[in-house]
């Protein structure tokens, strides 16, 4: 359908006073004027509701001095909860599964054990035997 | 220079919520002639045997003496001193200590805070950095996408090298195929463990407490006892106080009951042992609470660290001078 043309009625040049064609249900300055099917405008999505005063998030960070304002008997580290192999250490990928065949390793499932075995042998051989920095 | 609850309360009245530091210096300034002002004018007219003038509080230790507002008996003020000796070079701050009592009693007395604590440099870096170290150190993220190694299948190659019109391939878990491995994806679990260096750390909670303290947002307790454990009345205490939307408590010795349970059914009003002081919290919240005992403990412990040998061996080991 031509829907400029419906919407658009010149009055030969000049002014044009009065409605186009009176009783129209949507006016013709709208976007919906002229068209035969409506179609669904889009919002913008509402952002979700997130409460900043939960227990979680009004705590959070109580404790991490607690080694300097504790006399040194605890470590923030030991506050970290996580995978054994993880708490209060950090590393790159093959010193993470080194880590994780040491401290974890006798007690993984076979299969995931084989596959971590795998992936340090690939890394080990990508690190130390390609690119630059050998 | 005098912090009163005075300049809060005309900041407030004055309909703007000045939190910069070079407006809050000048509005400080004038609304502490305010604050004295008003203190004087209390005092005036709460009882004949009060001083008619102005106390001069600048750089002074000497008592002041201060008629009650409260209604309750009128007591001896609180004066405490500085608990570790101040350098003859600076002289120290000074805070008013209020009280939970009754909420009019807000000029139970006079302290005097160390300025290596207190008054240290405004190191907005610093605060950044301690802050963002407490966000990370604790993460660890468990994202993980399966290689092409890991990914079930994928063994044999799909079509043979030469003759059919197609792209050559080994095996259709690639990364180029449809439901193949992903090559630099998340792997594992990942720390993202670091420590910043103690005396940062140190640093970083004096800034803090600086910053609380000259934004007009750290009030200074004799202790924590209230008069009901409702916690409609710290909410109508901190109301009335104009102390804002959140509040953190702190203190070194054990918390009485009542406020603990007050405290326990509201969420912005938030209560932690010395230990647990951190930057984030301090942050967080817009209001800091403080005792008496928990300013000597802090001044104590913080400025230990100014004039420490470094550690031959962890601190947590036994030392002959420490504790």
């Amino acid at each position: 359908p031509l829907l400029q043309a419906e919407r658009s009625i010149s009055g030969g040049g000049t002014a044009r006073w009065g409605p186009v064609r009176p009783g129209l249900p949507v006016p013709l300055s709208s976007p919906l004027a002229g068209l035969t099917r409506a179609f669904r405008i889009k919002e913008p999505p509402k952002r979700k509701q997130v409460d900043r005063w939960t227990e979680k998030r009004a705590l959070f960070g109580v404790y991490d001095n607690v080694g300097i304002l504790g006399g040194f008997q605890m470590h923030p580290k030991n506050l970290i909860v996580g995978p054994k192999w993880l708490r209060g250490w950090r590393g790159n990928e093959l010193q993470r599964c080194i880590r994780k065949k040491q401290m974890v390793g006798d007690r993984m499932f076979v299969d995931d054990y084989l596959k971590l075995t795998k992936r340090i042998r690939y890394l080990y051989r990508r690190f130390n035997r390609t690119g630059k920095h050998r | 220079m005098l912090r009163a609850g005075g300049p809060r309360v005309a900041a407030v009245a004055a309909g703007s919520s000045i939190t910069s530091a070079v407006s809050s210096v000048t509005s400080a300034v004038s609304a502490a002639l305010r604050g004295r002002a008003r203190a004087g004018a209390a005092g005036v007219s709460s009882g004949p045997a009060a001083p008619a003038g102005t106390p001069a509080v600048t750089g002074t230790r000497t008592a002041v003496p201060l008629s009650p507002v409260s209604p309750v008996s009128p007591v001896s003020p609180i004066l405490r001193p500085c608990a570790v000796p101040v350098p003859c070079h600076r002289s120290p701050v000074q805070a008013w200590v209020e009280s939970l009592r009754h909420h009019d009693d807000e000029f139970r007395g006079l302290t005097d805070l160390h300025p290596d604590v207190f008054a240290v440099r405004p190191r907005l870096d610093i605060l950044h950095t301690v802050a963002m170290w407490q966000k990370n150190y604790k993460r660890i993220s468990y994202a993980k996408v399966k290689t092409r190694a890991e990914v079930r299948g994928g063994g044999r190659k799909p079509w043979r090298q030469k003759g059919t019109g197609r792209a050559r391939h080994g095996s259709i878990r690639s990364p180029l195929w449809r439901g193949g491995g992903i090559s630099h994806g998340p792997r594992g679990p990942t720390s993202y463990y670091y420590m910043l260096p103690m005396k940062i750390r140190v640093l970083g909670l004096k800034v803090a407490l600086t910053v609380k303290l000259m934004q007009d947002d750290l009030h200074i307790v004799d202790n924590l006892e209230i008069p009901t454990s409702d916690p409609q009345y710290l909410l109508d205490l901190a109301r009335y106080r104009h102390w804002g939307r959140s509040v953190l408590i702190v203190d070194v010795n054990e918390i009485p009951e009542k406020i603990s349970t007050a405290v326990a059914e509201l969420k912005t009003i938030n209560l932690i042992p010395a230990l647990g002081l951190n930057v984030h919290s301090m942050l967080k919240h817009e209001t800091l609470v403080v005792t008496l005992d928990t300013v000597t403990f802090l001044e104590k412990t913080l400025l230990w660290h100014d004039t420490r040998y470094s550690a031959l061996y962890p601190f947590s080991m036994p030392y002959s001078d420490f504790p």
